[in-house]
């Protein structure tokens, strides 16, 4: 009995210590800042995941560039080239997601001013740009909690529905075989 | 442990699918019928045990519990393990419904492994015997998962040698808990209901 309350109380600091529950599943959270692509990587339960490789991919499927994540689970790059870039997070041991960013979320790749024109005082393109970045900077908290949201799905109802699906599936089961039986 | 879709090449998901499919039909063929409940809880106990987690370097292990599904259903913890495993890939999205056949081998194997190797020993008279025989059956369950986990991701690429180092170094702890948790499941079983063990008193 003593050995059976020791084995409780460890299983017990086991569940209760903080990030170790709920936390498989990895997902990629992407956020374009100016011309640079943020990627965080996170467990389920919101830890990062560290050290873990990057690839980009753009939309006919060649590898762009690829690289690791910072202790913060956050990999960054300047958008190489306008296309739908599909961010593949690859946490080993099998552990994989992906995000897609399309074209369109991309800002336009700085072009070259045009030559021999007075350039007029206010350029709109640099005030669309400010406003732009300034937006993406107060959204990316809510955008990150949305994310976070999303990732950690697992509830209670799940649970106990996956427990009611094997409890139907025996039924299902056991009446199969009693019928077999009586012929 | 779950390997996500995405990963592994078609050829690598259609021998797991075969293999799995093979070994849920004998499990299903060998299973009696008073045993049917037994299989049904310990599916219930595998689904539920993964979303217990140790977050270890860029990757989380989990409870798997497979040494003791082994031990206590022998093939039938091939239809167990499949079930859980198609809940939680569809609940929780954990692994997926392409690599179900390959997780499914992955650790239900190694249950059927432990049930050969250990399952005498825990009939045994002597406390002490069945006490370790458990313990290893926990550790080696996933152990070997861990080893078929790296065989399977040997096929995308990956070298063998420095994922199994990977897989099985990061498992160290869950094999840890796993042993001592079927150690605590065993004498609990062999006192309360040995008949489940296959011991006559």
């Amino acid at each position: 009995m003593k050995r059976l309350i020791v084995f409780w109380a460890l299983f017990l600091i086991i569940m209760a210590s903080p990030a170790s529950i709920f936390a498989h599943k990895v997902s990629v959270f992407t956020y374009v800042e100016g011309d640079v692509v943020y990627a965080e990587c996170f467990f389920s339960d919101g830890t990062p995941v560290k050290n873990a490789i990057v690839d980009v991919f753009d939309s006919a499927g060649r590898r762009l560039l690829s690289g690791k994540t910072d202790k913060n689970g956050i990999f960054s790059f300047k958008v190489p080239k306008k296309d739908d870039l599909r961010i593949v997070l690859n946490a080993s041991m099998g552990h994989r997601a992906e995000m897609v960013i399309q074209a369109k979320e991309l800002p336009e790749l700085l072009k070259p001013k045009p030559q021999g024109r007075p350039v007029p005082a206010v350029d709109i393109d640099q005030i669309r740009q400010v406003v732009e970045e300034a937006v993406a900077r107060e959204v990316r908290p809510l955008m990150r909690a949305i994310a976070q949201q999303q990732a950690r799905r697992v509830s209670v109802t799940e649970v106990v529905g996956g427990i009611g699906y094997i409890v139907g599936l025996m039924g299902i089961w056991m009446y199969l075989r009693s019928r077999k039986g009586r012929k | 442990m779950h390997i996500a879709e995405g990963v592994l090449s078609a050829p690598v998901l259609a021998i797991g699918g075969a293999l799995a499919a093979g070994g849920v039909g004998i499990g299903l063929r060998k299973t009696e019928y008073e045993k049917i409940p037994e299989v049904a809880v310990l599916s219930s106990a595998f689904f539920v045990a993964s979303l217990i987690h140790v977050p270890l370097g860029p990757t989380s292990v989990h409870l798997i519990l497979n040494g003791l599904i082994g031990l206590l259903l022998g093939w039938s913890a091939m239809p167990a393990i499949l079930v859980g495993l198609a809940l939680q890939a569809i609940l929780f999205q954990f692994g997926g419904i392409t690599t179900l056949g390959v997780n499914t081998v992955n650790m239900a194997l190694p249950a059927v492994l432990c049930f050969y190797l250990f399952r005498s020993f825990i009939t045994s008279d002597k406390r002490a015997v069945v006490l370790v025989a458990a313990f290893f059956c926990g550790a080696v369950g996933v152990f070997v998962a861990g080893l078929l986990v790296a065989c399977s991701l040997f096929f995308t690429g990956e070298s063998f040698l420095q994922m199994a180092r990977m897989v099985v170094l990061a498992h160290l702890p869950i094999m840890a808990i796993e042993g001592i948790l079927t150690s605590f499941c065993v004498a609990f079983l062999r006192k309360v209901r040995p008949e489940i063990l296959g011991v006559n008193k």
